[in-house]
C-alpha cells in the first residue's frame, strides 16, 4: 500500500504545478526573443535574429530559421506539454512547452543539442488572433 | 485453528504484492486534431506481459509496474473524457498489443544522461456485422531524457509520458482516419500500419570497470577505465569512456635516450569510439583518441625534469561480456599511437582488458 500511495502521491506532485495551456494563445507568429540557461539569459546571434515560428489554425506552421523556411503541421500533445512539427518532408521535430500566454512562450527543443537552453518566444502583434 | 490460517494467509498476500508499484493513470482530456465523432466502445489488453515492466524503485528496489484499475479500465477512462458516447459517434474498440515503460542511459557529447521511454503498439477496430475490423495500427516510443543524476524526476513521471503517449495515438488515428473515412467501409480496406520499423527497446546499459595490463615496442605499465554503453543488436554502438594510465618506459629504451626512468601519467578522452556487437556479449571495439598528460624524467645524474606531452591514438580490439547483469569482463586491444614524449614518437602495442560490467 505504501508503494501505492507513492505512485500515486508523485504524480500528484509532478502535476500539480502544471500550467493550464489554452491552445489559442499558440495561434499567430512568435518571433526568437532570446535564450536562457540556468543562470543567465542570453541574446540570439545575430543570424537568427529574425527566426520566427507562425502557427496557423489549421495546425500547419511555418518557421524561418536563421534565414532558412520550412513548411508542415503541427499538433499540440496535452498530456505531454509539447508540440510536435512535422515538416513536409516527413521529419518530426518535439519542443516541449514551459511557458505559455498570449504574448509569450517559453519552450525547449527535445534535442540532444538544444536540450538545455530554454527558448523564449514574443508574439507579433499585427498577428494575435 | 483460524488464527494460523489467517496468519498464513496475510504472510502468502504481503508477500505476492511485495515488490509491485502501481501508477494511477490521471485522465486529462485533450483536444481532437479533427471534428471526428468517435467513443471508445472498449479496450482489449492483447499484450503478452501483463504488466509495465520490472524497475528499481527509488529506494533501489526492484518492483513490477502496473497501471491501478488495470490497463483495459485505466485507458477507457482515460480516453471517455475526451471521447464521450453520443448518439451519432462511432463506436472504435481499441487492442492494446505492447505497453511497457522502461529506463537506460544514452551517451551525450557532454557525457551521459538518463532516458525514459513507454513504448505503446495500439491497434483501432471498428464493427463491422458484429466482427471487429482493424483498420489502423500504430507503434510509437514517448521518449524523455534526463539529467544522470534525476533519477527521482524520471521515475515520478512515466505517468504523464504514458498518457502523453495515449493521446499521440489517438491523434495519429483520428488523422489517418479522416484521410481514409469514404474507404474503410470498403470490405477490402487494409489495416493501415505506422511506425511498423520501430524500434521497441531503449536498450540495456552496462557499465564496465577495468584494468588494463600494456606493453608496447617503448613503454609498459597499467591503466584504468570506466566505459559506459547502450548495447544494440544492430548498427554501431557509442560508448562513453573515460580512461587514466600510468606507464614507464623499459629500463634499455630510458638508457638509450639518456635517462635513468621515465614515468608517464596520462588521460585518454575518446574522439571516435565505436563497439560492433559480433555475437551476444562479444564485441569490436575501434577507437580514435588524442591522450594527454605529463611525463617525469629522470637523468643519469639524477636530475628530473617534466615534459607535457599530447598525441593522437587508435585502438582495435575485441570485448566479452559473458554475463549480462553483473559479471567479469575481459579483452584485448591493439594500439598506435604518436606522442610528443621524450622518448618516442610514435609507439604501437598490446593492452590486455579485465574488469566487470554492473
Amino acid at each position: 500500500m505504501r508503494h501505492i500511495l507513492l505512485a500515486i502521491s508523485c504524480s500528484f506532485f509532478v502535476n500539480v504545478n502544471a500550467q493550464k495551456i489554452n491552445l489559442d494563445d499558440f495561434y499567430g507568429t512568435w518571433q526568437l526573443d532570446k535564450y536562457s540557461d540556468d543562470e543567465q539569459y542570453y541574446h540570439p546571434p545575430k543570424k537568427e535574429m529574425g527566426d520566427v515560428i507562425r502557427l496557423n489554425q489549421d495546425m500547419t506552421f511555418t518557421t524561418v530559421s536563421e534565414g532558412k523556411k520550412t513548411r508542415g503541421t503541427w499538433l499540440y500533445n496535452t498530456n505531454g506539454r509539447y508540440i510536435e512539427f512535422k515538416e513536409e518532408q516527413g521529419t518530426k521535430e518535439k519542443m516541449a512547452i514551459h511557458f505559455l500566454s498570449k504574448k509569450s512562450m517559453v519552450a525547449t527543443y527535445d534535442t540532444d543539442e538544444y536540450r538545455i537552453w530554454e527558448v523564449h518566444f514574443v508574439k507579433e502583434k499585427q498577428n494575435n488572433p | 485453528m483460524s488464527r494460523w490460517l489467517l496468519f498464513f494467509l496475510c504472510c502468502a498476500v504481503s508477500s505476492g504484492t511485495v515488490g509491485q508499484e502501481f501508477i494511477s493513470l490521471r485522465a486529462v482530456p485533450f483536444k481532437a486534431s479533427t471534428k471526428e465523432s468517435i467513443y471508445i466502445e472498449s479496450v482489449l489488453d492483447e499484450r503478452n506481459i501483463k504488466n509495465l515492466g520490472e524497475h528499481q524503485n527509488l529506494n533501489g528496489d526492484g518492483v513490477v509496474l502496473a497501471l491501478w484499475s488495470g490497463m483495459e479500465e485505466s485507458v477507457a477512462h482515460f480516453y471517455r473524457l475526451s471521447f464521450p458516447k453520443e448518439s451519432t459517434s462511432r463506436p472504435i474498440v481499441i487492442k492494446i498489443r505492447n505497453l511497457n515503460v522502461q529506463e537506460s542511459k544514452r551517451r551525450m557529447d557532454d557525457g551521459i544522461a538518463r532516458a525514459a521511454r513507454p513504448h505503446v503498439e495500439m491497434a483501432f477496430c471498428i464493427r463491422e456485422e458484429g466482427a471487429l475490423k482493424e483498420i489502423y495500427s500504430i507503434k510509437h516510443n514517448e521518449d524523455e531524457v534526463f539529467d544522470l543524476f534525476n533519477k527521482p524526476g524520471l521515475y515520478a513521471t512515466h505517468e504523464k509520458r504514458i498518457r502523453a503517449a495515449l493521446e499521440y495515438c489517438m491523434q495519429a488515428f483520428l488523422l489517418n482516419y479522416q484521410k481514409r473515412k469514404p474507404k474503410i467501409s470498403e470490405t477490402s480496406v487494409e489495416t493501415y500500419k505506422e511506425n511498423q520499423s520501430l524500434n521497441a527497446n531503449l536498450g540495456q546499459w552496462f557499465n564496465l570497470f577495468t584494468l588494463k595490463g600494456m606493453q608496447s615496442r617503448y613503454f609498459q605499465g597499467y591503466g584504468i577505465s570506466y566505459t559506459g554503453f547502450v548495447d544494440s543488436k544492430n548498427g554501431w554502438i557509442k560508448p562513453y569512456e573515460t580512461s587514466f594510465e600510468i606507464t614507464w618506459a623499459k629500463d634499455d629504451i630510458a638508457a638509450e635516450n639518456g635517462f635513468s626512468e621515465v614515468n608517464s601519467f596520462v588521460f585518454r578522452p575518446e574522439l571516435y569510439f565505436f563497439y560492433k556487437r559480433l555475437l551476444s556479449g562479444v564485441y569490436a571495439s575501434m577507437s580514435v583518441n588524442a591522450p594527454f598528460g605529463f611525463e617525469l624524467l629522470e637523468d643519469m645524474e639524477g636530475a628530473n625534469s617534466f615534459n607535457f606531452v599530447i598525441g593522437a591514438g587508435a585502438s582495435q580490439g575485441l570485448r566479452f561480456i559473458p554475463w549480462q547483469q553483473k559479471g567479469i569482463v575481459f579483452g584485448v586491444d591493439f594500439f598506435q599511437q604518436l606522442e610528443t614524449s621524450k622518448v618516442y614518437s610514435f609507439d604501437y602495442g598490446i593492452e590486455v582488458v579485465l574488469g566487470m560490467n554492473f
